[in-house]
């Protein structure tokens, strides 16, 4: 199929291991990504991850999100700046938009800053999540399938293997919509309840 | 008879006490005050209402859209397990039929030649190729235009690879793939390489190793 998504570039610079920019072109197809151990290509998928907007610092091996920017070594200075983007080739016709390449862009910086970027411009991960919603694009969908969701599917506790149907089934949104609506309604029935209060205190002043 | 009379209904009177002159404009006050309340009420009321609606239509839609997916998922895995497997059959179990929201999801498996067990009594690699195909599967419902597999065949034996390898292809026609592998048989049905290396210590390079020009016979090929 020529004119599905694909991912055409991956750009990094100052995200883990990557100190120095590097960047990745792929074609539709297999790439395999190859190397002895610990020589940093987990942080590949590590990278893609992130710049489609994981949240989790842990989910990435980390305690806090800016423990992904390089941290120097023993010849190398630390940095200040992590920046990973990917470039989506064929678009237009699969996301309705008037560009074929959509290029996303997160960044981070030692002080807690950070940002994402559609196309070179400042914007949400909402703006992110909302372009790529129901193509599967997304952290919270199948484009990065790690150890980790083979753990989660083998694990003893029948929550966690749930989560990753829940995503599957797409219903991670409702769930927060619901926790939400649940938190409204607790707020509501307080209120209500005070009402009550002042409502018969009312009433008793009326009838002396 | 009047001086009785006069002297009951003064005493009446004291009992009273002093005549509240304003009690006219308060008892007016008080009614606004109640029906303003009762407004206020009949809102939150209504609110709570409208809330538990919502609730509800949530439940009723995440139940079917679960339900949905686990029967999908569920009919692939059967397929997916006895491809990946080479025999046998499994199939995944809601431990609770009536409340499909909180229920727990059972994997049941049997390796061809086996009986019919939990995937806990599986053998390590058993248990892997038991979850590869269930992401497959999973993937195969809801699929990603393209999908980084980072070293999902690292507990595979030569056998399961290669049946691991030929599932993958499968994909190919619908998805990407960019898969972190170390095994020889995954990077043989890939078009492009990139090597991952660390000449200084610490700092990852990448080297392309990209066939370009045999791909470029491959395709005069055809």
């Amino acid at each position: 199929e020529e004119d599905s998504v694909y991912l055409k570039t991956l750009e990094i610079v100052g995200f883990k291991s990557f100190a120095n920019k590097t960047k990745l072109d792929f074609e539709p197809g297999m790439t395999a990504i190859v190397g002895p151990n610990g020589c940093g290509k987990s942080n590949v998928s590590d990278a893609v991850r992130w710049v489609l907007g994981e949240q989790r610092a842990r989910a990435l091996r980390g305690a806090k999100m800016e423990d992904v920017i390089f941290n120097g070594t023993d010849s190398a200075k630390p940095l200040g700046m992590a920046e990973v983007s990917i470039t989506l080739a064929d678009c237009s016709e699969a996301l309705g938009i008037e560009y074929d390449e959509v290029c996303i862009t997160r960044r981070v910086f030692r002080s807690g800053e950070s940002g994402y970027f559609l196309n070179r411009k400042a914007c949400r991960l909402k703006d992110i999540q909302r372009l790529f919603m129901d193509t599967g694009v997304g952290t919270d969908s199948y484009s990065v399938l790690e150890q980790g969701k083979i753990d989660q599917i083998l694990s003893a506790r029948a929550d966690d293997r749930r989560i990753v149907f829940e995503e599957a089934a797409g219903i991670t949104k409702y769930k927060a919509d619901k926790k939400e609506a649940l938190r409204k309604l607790e707020h509501t029935e307080a209120n209500l309840l005070r009402l009550d209060d002042v409502v018969r205190e009312v009433k008793r002043q009326i009838i002396s | 008879m009047i001086e009785t009379r006069v002297a009951e209904l003064r005493a009446k009177l004291d009992s009273m006490g002093p005549v509240n002159l304003v009690a006219i404009e308060e008892h007016a006050e008080h009614e606004e005050r109640y029906a303003f309340l009762m407004k206020q009420q009949e809102d939150l009321s209504a609110a709570k209402q409208q809330l538990l609606e919502m609730i509800k239509t949530i439940n009723s839609t995440t139940t079917e859209l679960f339900k949905n997916t686990f029967d999908k998922v569920n009919a692939e895995f059967q397929e997916m397990f006895k491809k990946l497997f080479g025999g046998g059959s499994a199939k995944l179990v809601l431990t609770d039929d009536e409340d499909v929201l909180e229920a727990g999801i059972e994997i049941i498996a049997r390796p061809p030649g086996k009986k019919l067990q939990t995937i806990s009594l599986l053998s390590g690699g058993e248990r892997t190729m038991t979850a590869v195909a269930l992401l497959f599967s999973l993937f195969k419902v809801k699929p990603s235009p393209f999908c980084v597999l980072d070293e999902l065949d690292a507990a595979l034996d030569d056998a399961n690879i290669n049946r691991f390898v030929e599932a993958l292809t499968d994909f190919l026609t619908q998805s990407q793939f960019i898969i972190i592998t170390h095994s020889r048989q995954t990077i043989a049905a890939a078009s492009v390489i990139y090597g991952v290396t660390m000449q200084t210590r610490g700092i990852s390079k990448v080297v392309s190793m990209k066939f370009a020009d045999y791909q470029a016979n491959e395709k005069n090929m055809k």
